[in-house]
């Protein structure tokens, strides 16, 4: 049977989509307690507002207020997002792989949002 | 690996060390007003020594115009700075005064070799320098006659 | 070894010493040459031996593993214990850059006339542009070429003939005969200048751009030996022009104007032009690296897309990072803080900060797991030990020096 540690193998590793484009890092995890079954992991949640609660349960209570009040729909949904388990391709000594493309998914909107509202502004950038 | 996260405390709890030894290290550091002087003289003097080179390499074509103007200009407000610092001081007036009126000359060569130096007066300028050269000489003096710390 | 690695090994060499000569060294080094003559070339030499592994160390695990530190530090501690040496070198090169940029403002301001202040937005743009534009060899290939100008301190000292017995008896510590005080707190930032934490990140980032597997781990080596050794025979060049020029007319470094003649005994015609010239030059070069390093930590961490190689429309977040970098810290130079006074206090502080990029550091590169049969050895570890201790010893005592001996 191969085995995983989840704090040492999984959990701050890099995500990368399926053309091994860089989206992230694992933030957070969430375990889905089962009656009478073993826990299994349920998601990978990633984000500044997964990584705030790891410094503080009020900064993070703080910040998610922040969040939602944030006018930018996009920045507002890349700070905190859940991947299903389901999604994960593979993990592996460098990365964890999702089968998904990176810039289909909120952690690429703020990414997005900057490449449209900041880079192509800049002369010498042809859009 | 994850116990690096109380080395951090620990490291942190260090550096609050070294804030109060820091404190207590300034507070220790008392000097006699004649040691303050002495420690403003040496600036002084480097600064004399900045001026009489500047003046040295624009007369040998070494260096621009602009840049004896602008070496002026600084050390004119550390100058200015240092005079300011010496009226304060408590130190003895014969050991004192001395310096001020090294001080006030010195100001005064710097602002002429400025002048000198944008009128592209080559003969003020070499009396500039060489003034500036006795009175780095006399400052020395000063130095040798306040004797050893 | 193949033409392809030849060709890496000279490049690296030649970036090793473009990097490595900036701002930090040419201050320290004026200041120390100025003040005590040969008296603390054994700073020097200690920082270039402690660098010297550092950096082998950041590119052979860059090599072996395909990651950079920061990158390898998060998933390895984790993100809590990173953040505060993330946070503490974040603000560390945020300083560093300032002064980077306060260098080529004032070697501007030494051909121009114009006052420092009047070049900071210029030369943020212009620092900037070079980024934005370029992919990552231009950026090593041509900083570094130009950086070789920096030589001219090394051809001016040996003009000079410096007195042997002397530069010897200054390769070992010795007590200051004069200003305690100021003499330890060159010492120490002369340590802060050479260990600069930049150096690794921009290094092992890099390996990784430039494709590095663990058949590089002796061009790193060599890279690392010969580069840096180099770069601080430039940084003694200063130190001897500064002890043979400056320290007998009895001009001490407290301003760049007074280390603005240095050169011109050596060179009477080009040596003003040739000492701007390479401030210049060697700030521009460090400048870069420092905002890069800056963008590749900060991308590392939260896992964004990095690479100087990619479009800038592919990585967004990561050129934000170095452009708000570079304006940010243009800010200090633009609201008039004195440049050498600035670079300083930041060498000082690099050194005090040494623990927070050590200690990880060394941690991760005993780690079998992850390097193998490239885990340090014990050499690399006692001298990674020895480190860790200077390390603590600077920490404490450096913030008092900053106060002392700084002003």
């Amino acid at each position: 049977m191969k085995t995983m540690d989840l704090v040492r193998d999984v959990l701050d590793k890099q995500v990368v989509d399926r053309d091994e484009t860089k989206m992230g890092r694992v933030d957070g995890l969430l375990l889905e307690i089962r009656p009478g079954q073993p826990p299994r992991i349920e998601a990978i949640d990633m984000g500044f507002v997964v990584l705030a609660r790891r410094i503080h349960p009020r900064l993070e209570a703080w910040l998610e207020r922040l969040r939602r009040r944030f006018g930018v729909s996009s920045i507002r949904k890349t700070a905190r997002y859940r991947v299903p388990w389901s999604a994960v391709k593979d993990v592996n000594p460098f990365c964890v792989q999702l089968d998904v493309a990176a810039l289909d998914t909120p952690a690429f909107d703020w990414e997005r949002w900057l490449r449209d509202h900041v880079v192509a502004h800049v002369p010498g950038v042809d859009s | 690996m994850r116990n690096f996260f109380s080395l951090q405390s620990s490291a942190a709890r260090g550096c609050g060390a070294i804030l109060v030894f820091a404190a207590v290290l300034a507070a220790c550091q008392h000097k006699s007003p004649e040691q303050e002087l002495l420690d403003k003289a040496d600036a002084v003097g480097s600064w004399i020594a900045t001026l009489q080179m500047a003046g040295e390499k624009w007369l040998a074509n070494s260096v621009p115009t602009s840049f004896v103007k602008s070496t002026c200009k600084e050390a004119g407000r550390d100058l200015d700075q240092a005079a300011g610092e010496a009226a304060k001081s408590q130190a003895r007036p014969e050991v004192r005064d001395p310096l001020r009126q090294l001080i006030s000359q010195a100001q005064a060569a710097g602002a002429s070799l400025r002048r000198a130096a944008a009128a592209n007066d080559r003969p003020g300028a070499a009396r500039e320098a060489g003034r500036l050269s006795a009175l780095g000489r006399q400052l020395e003096v000063w130095k040798q006659g306040l004797g050893p710390p | 070894m193949n033409m392809k690695k030849a060709t890496q090994l000279a490049l690296g060499i030649v970036t090793a010493v473009g990097g490595f000569f900036d701002a930090g060294n040419l201050a320290t080094s004026a200041q120390a040459g100025a003040s005590f003559r040969f008296q603390l070339v054994w700073s020097l030499l200690l920082g270039t031996l402690l660098v010297i592994f550092l950096v082998e160390m950041s590119g052979r695990f860059a090599a072996v593993t395909r990651k950079a530190l920061p990158d390898a530090i998060r998933e390895h501690f984790g993100f809590t214990a990173w953040l505060v040496p993330f946070l503490v070198l974040t603000l560390v090169h945020f300083l560093v850059l300032a002064s980077e940029i306060g260098g080529i403002c004032f070697a501007l301001h030494l051909v121009t006339g114009l006052p420092p202040a009047v070049w900071a937005l210029p030369v943020a743009v212009l620092t900037w542009l070079f980024l934005w534009r370029s992919t990552f060899g231009t950026i090593e290939n041509s900083t570094s070429l130009l950086g070789l100008l920096t030589l001219a301190f090394v051809v001016a000292a040996v003009r000079h003939h410096p007195p042997t017995g002397e530069l010897l008896a200054g390769m070992l510590p010795s007590l200051p005969h004069h200003d305690p005080a100021k003499y330890w707190f060159i010492a120490v930032s002369i340590l802060g200048s050479v260990i600069a934490p930049y150096l690794f990140y921009f290094y092992s980032s890099g390996a990784v751009e430039d494709e590095w597997d663990p058949s590089y781990v002796n061009v790193n080596r060599g890279i690392a030996f010969v580069g840096m050794g180099f770069g601080s025979l430039i940084a003694l060049g200063a130190i001897v022009v500064a002890a043979v020029v400056l320290a007998p007319r009895g001009i001490e470094v407290n301003d760049y104007h007074q280390a603005a003649m240095m050169l011109t005994d050596a060179f009477p015609f080009w040596g003003f032009v040739l000492f701007a010239a390479a401030m210049a030059i060697a700030c521009l070069g460090a400048g870069i690296e420092v905002a890069l390093a800056m963008a590749y930590t900060t991308a590392q961490t939260f896992g964004w897309n990095w690479g100087e190689d990619l479009d800038p429309r592919e990585d967004a977040r990561f050129c934000m990072v170095y452009t708000a970098a570079i304006l940010v810290s243009s800010l200090l130079i633009l609201f008039g803080i004195d440049p050498l006074k600035l670079t300083l206090v930041t060498m000082a502080i690099n050194a005090a900060v040494l623990p927070f990029v050590a200690i990880p550091f060394l941690l991760i590169m005993n780690d079998r797991k992850l390097l193998k049969e490239h885990a340090n050895g014990w050499i690399s570890n006692s001298v990674a030990a020895f480190l860790l201790v200077l390390a603590l010893v600077l920490a404490v005592v450096s913030i008092p020096l900053v106060i002392m001996g700084g002003s």
